[in-house]
């Protein structure tokens, strides 16, 4: 079987990366800034520093914390039939997240993010085949900041039957979260992980004190995690390529070994979060060349630490869904895909990662069937080659009867695109690609429907947010996440 | 070092796919239509009919005549300084011919390329930074039949001093169309080869009479040659991928007998043209996943035979330079210049490579250069791994004071010339589509760039070639 595949380190250079990354652990150590993570590894032989609650860490411990990751992490769906095993050797798409704002293509119109956006978006990635999971991918800044982390995944679980992704930032909120997702699941996460959890480190080497107790108590309920290092390039790490990796491996690791110390053999996958700055304003660059080869690094140094891997890639720069997003996240997920990644944050967003566009959504997703197309394992044998056609319609002539083509053009040989405008160009007078994306966008969203959660589940979910809601003083007149009729 | 490589068949592949090819050319044989054609093949041993003008060819003909191509192709520029050497320079990329219609990027208003498009676009191409040759378009379809070759090569060298590739379809029009291009470089051609030619085979299995008869005269003269072998998966080549990448693969080698024998030694790149055809209209798919593929698989098996490469990618389907058109030519241009493509046909197409238009142009030049970032060669080692930096910063703090993000950020990042990489804010203010830039930075572009002007004594001399032509008018 022949599959497309990339690579960029050799093996003495991966050996190079892992021994810096190994260097910066031991002597330079992290910032866990928790002192329940410094009490676990003091346990495990880590040396601490209690008062500033760092710790560096010895290769061996590092070792011994690989050893129990899983090689596989399943992360199921509400749905059934939407589970999605990262590690399997499939190539899974997800959505990226999370976006301030929300751009009309057509109009070019910007708004803020809102309840109501977060509803349409992710009920648009519930109809697209081509979203295997998801983030709430615009934050809702309509909703109360008191219950927001909250209502905003029960939006989410509402509007999306499969699995979910999303950071949980306070510590307040998980027992409230594992309450609405056994609720959803219908049981324990360890049964049905139907949500994951992002663990962003904060760069240089540091942890965040509220997400790393609250994801330490995530992973003891059965809840896997995504670990998202974003160093930037120049900023809060390394001007080069290969340091920002180094960086970005270091901060995996160090999280690796929290994790698999509070949770042995949790769900964990490494996540590249790493992005070059525009040195002018700092801001942050998710389309850059380098980000693809930093991407690269990482997830070939993940593999070499045998952990299912996540990239950061299609989303783009560009202030529209133009050629240039469409260039920028082609040329990153593709170089994510051959690298070998088990999936992809990917569809809908630009503008460094701010902005959702429902008609960049719809694009976004022939970009994803184009790279599933490449890096499809293909036969290359007598199967295929057809040499008995190629004799047989010999020189000059045509294949458009051979049996075979009708064969391998209905078993899919040829990729066909969603709106992609491949017609000629007369077929298309005044119809440009965005409208065509856009229109598509509605006309999914009016037909499709979200298999409901159950009666019950939603009393559940409403009496566990009403609780919390009392419990930290939030407003009883606010917007609440079920939609009024 | 590390560069960013990919791969798609294995070894045993590779040999099943050399295989199949083999059994093809043996069996099936090729259609070379030309009469010269055939008494070559005859005389080095291939089993001919001379009526159909056929042959078959055996791997006893095939294997000296791979070895007698070079390892490396001067491709010269008018000026030593736009001499690029395929095989040394990485990825060598050209605007991509030949289309038929221009598009205004403003309007969205399409119509047929005149003389004064083709003008515009050559010397567009000769100002573009990532841009080392010129495959000269649009078709000047104000320009009479006639005339139209000669004018043609005439306005794309007042153009241009980079390298020039281009198709010559008329056996009788070769002397006066490589007289002008020695005219312009100073030199035989044998010596600076300024000119080189696109050699299409005509799927499946053939070749193009007076197309072949035109290469076989400049090849003997020293005109390097590009074969470029065009099936399409479902109409003239089978629909799939392998079974169309082994007809690419058994026109390729039969140019490569035909032009070997006619000229040992003579420079000649393996092309990658083929496509998929769209199923419902029979249209020219450029720019798939499966285009992708097949230009993996073709440019593995050409450097399996020792050959040079061109391949196809940043071009498009998509029916203006919009998100599609993005999509699709990061898809194919990426995956040649990872699969190590020694050339690439690249800017400036969409539409199923039938049109063109200024901000394309110049945003696949920015396409170009994201593509030579992926696959620069990067030392990964203490010169990149900034340790010394990594351990002073430690935890927290920052990397906007060290001296090596200075020095670093200069040549570490690319920087776009066009895509828009400011705030929202920013871009809202100026008031300015990304399309729109691209059109100004063209017309800057336009405005601001000298052509190296041809001597006077070449511009008299071409200028009689074309004269005495338009004097033989018949």
């Amino acid at each position: 079987m022949a599959r497309a595949r990339m690579t960029y380190l050799s093996e003495t250079e991966r050996q190079f990366v892992h021994e810096q990354t190994a260097y910066v652990l031991e002597e330079v150590g992290v910032g866990y800034n928790t002192p329940a993570a410094i009490d676990l590894l003091e346990e495990a032989g880590a040396e601490v520093d209690r008062a500033r609650l760092r710790a560096r860490l010895p290769w061996d411990l590092v070792e011994r914390c690989l050893k129990t990751c899983p090689r596989q992490v399943r992360l199921a769906g509400r749905a059934p039939g939407t589970d999605v095993v990262l590690g399997d050797g499939s190539l899974t798409f997800c959505t990226d997240g999370t976006g301030t704002y929300m751009y009309d293509d057509v109009t070019g119109v910007r708004s803020e993010g809102s309840a109501q956006a977060l509803r349409q978006v992710m009920r648009l990635f519930d109809a697209l085949p081509e979203v295997d999971y998801a983030w709430p991918s615009i934050s809702a800044r309509d909703l109360d900041p008191l219950t927001a982390g909250l209502e905003i995944e029960a939006i989410s679980l509402d509007c999306f039957s499969k699995h979910l992704q999303d950071e949980v930032r306070e510590v307040a909120h998980v027992k409230p979260l594992l309450e609405i997702l056994e609720a959803v699941a219908g049981g324990s996460l360890w049964d049905r992980p139907i949500f994951s959890t992002i663990d962003c480190t904060i760069a240089p080497l540091q942890h965040e004190r509220e997400m790393t107790a609250a994801t330490m108590e995530l992973v003891q309920a059965g809840v896997p995690v995504l670990i998202l290092p974003m160093p930037l390039t120049g900023t809060t790490s390394p001007m080069t390529v290969l340091g920002t990796s180094i960086v970005n491996m270091a901060e995996l690791l160090s999280a690796v070994v929290l994790f698999q110390l509070a949770q042995p053999g949790c769900g964990l996958v490494s996540g590249v979060g790493a992005a070059t700055a525009n040195m002018r304003s700092g801001a942050y660059l998710c389309g850059a060349p380098e980000v693809g080869l930093i991407n690269v690094i990482c997830i070939e140094m993940s593999r070499f630490y045998g952990l299912p891997v996540t990239g950061s890639a299609v989303t783009s720069d560009a202030k529209a869904s133009n050629l240039q997003a469409g260039s920028e996240g082609m040329l990153s997920g593709l170089a994510c895909a051959l690298a070998g990644a088990d999936s992809m944050v990917a569809i809908g967003l630009m503008d460094g990662a701010e902005t959702v566009s429902l008609a960049k959504v719809i694009m976004d997703c022939d970009t994803v069937g184009m790279i599933k197309r490449f890096a499809r394992e293909d036969p290359i044998d007598a199967t295929t080659a057809l040499t008995g056609d190629i004799a047989a319609v010999g020189v000059g002539g045509h294949y458009l009867g051979a049996r075979s083509t009708r064969r391998f053009y209905r078993a899919g040989e040829l990729w066909q695109p969603r709106v992609f405008q491949r017609e000629p160009f007369e077929a298309y007078a005044g119809r440009s690609l965005v409208d065509d994306a856009a229109e598509q966008a509605r006309e999914l969203l009016a037909a499709h429907s979200v298999p409901p959660l159950a009666h019950d589940v939603v009393v559940e979910i409403d009496r566990v947010i009403e609780s919390y809601a009392r419990s930290v003083g939030a407003p009883e007149a606010r917007v609440r996440w079920r939609e009024t009729p | 070092m590390a560069r960013a490589r990919a791969t798609y068949l294995t070894e045993r592949e590779k040999d099943f796919l050399h295989e199949k090819t083999l059994e093809v050319l043996a069996k099936v044989g090729v259609a070379y239509n030309t009469p010269q054609a055939i008494e070559l093949l005859a005389s080095a041993g291939a089993e001919v009919d001379r009526d159909a003008l056929t042959a078959k060819l055996t791997w006893e003909i095939i294997e000296p005549c791979l070895k007698t191509v070079p390892k490396t192709v001067l491709l010269a520029g008018r000026r030593p300084e736009d001499d690029r050497v395929l095989g040394e320079w990485p990825l060598h990329t050209t605007t991509d011919g030949i289309q038929t219609y221009v598009y205004d990027d403003l309007s969205g208003q399409r119509r047929e390329g005149t003389a004064a498009d083709l003008e515009t676009f050559v010397r567009l191409g000769d100002a573009l930074s990532e841009v080392d040759a010129i495959w000269p378009s649009p078709q000047a379809s104000d320009i009479d039949p006639y005339m139209l070759p000669l004018k043609f090569a005439e306005l794309t060298i007042r153009n241009t001093s980079k390298h020039v590739q281009d198709e010559v379809r008329e056996p009788d029009l070769v002397e006066p169309i490589l007289a002008m291009y020695e005219a312009a470089a100073g030199a035989p051609l044998s010596e600076r080869p300024y000119f080189s030619v696109t050699n299409c085979t005509i799927a499946p299995l053939q070749h193009d009479r007076d197309m072949t008869e035109a290469a076989l005269k400049m090849v003997k003269r020293g005109v390097p040659i590009f074969v470029l072998p065009m099936p399409q998966a479902g109409t003239t080549g089978p629909m799939t991928l392998a079974g169309t990448c082994i007809v690419t693969m058994a026109e390729l080698l039969s140019a490569v007998v035909l032009f070997q024998l006619a000229a040992p030694g003579c420079a000649l790149i393996s092309g990658v043209g083929s496509a998929v055809a769209e199923m419902r209209t029979g249209g020219y798919i450029a720019a798939g996943p499966e285009i992708g593929l097949i230009n993996l698989t073709c440019l593995e098996m050409s450097k399996y035979y020792g050959l040079l490469t061109q391949a196809t990618g940043i071009s498009a389907d998509a029916k203006a330079p919009n998100f599609q058109a993005g999509s699709e030519g990061g898809m194919t241009g990426l995956c040649a210049a990872l699969a190590g493509a020694d050339s690439l046909i690249a800017t400036g197409a969409f539409d199923g490579v039938q049109t063109e238009s200024l901000a394309k142009a110049v945003l696949d030049n920015d396409q170009l250069g994201a593509l030579r970032r992926y696959i620069r060669e990067s030392p990964i080692d203490e010169s990149t791994a900034l340790m010394d930096d990594i351990l002073e910063v430690g935890i927290g703090g920052h990397y906007l004071a060290r001296r090596s993000t200075r020095t670093h950020s200069r040549t570490e990042i690319w920087r776009p010339q066009v895509f828009q990489r400011g705030s929202f804010e920013e871009h809202q203010a100026a008031g300015r589509s990304l399309i729109e830039e691209a059109v100004q930075r063209a017309h800057d572009l336009l405005a601001g760039h000298e052509v190296a002007p041809l001597a006077e004594d070449a511009a008299r001399e071409i200028a009689a070639i074309v004269a005495r032509h338009e004097a033989a008018r018949p």
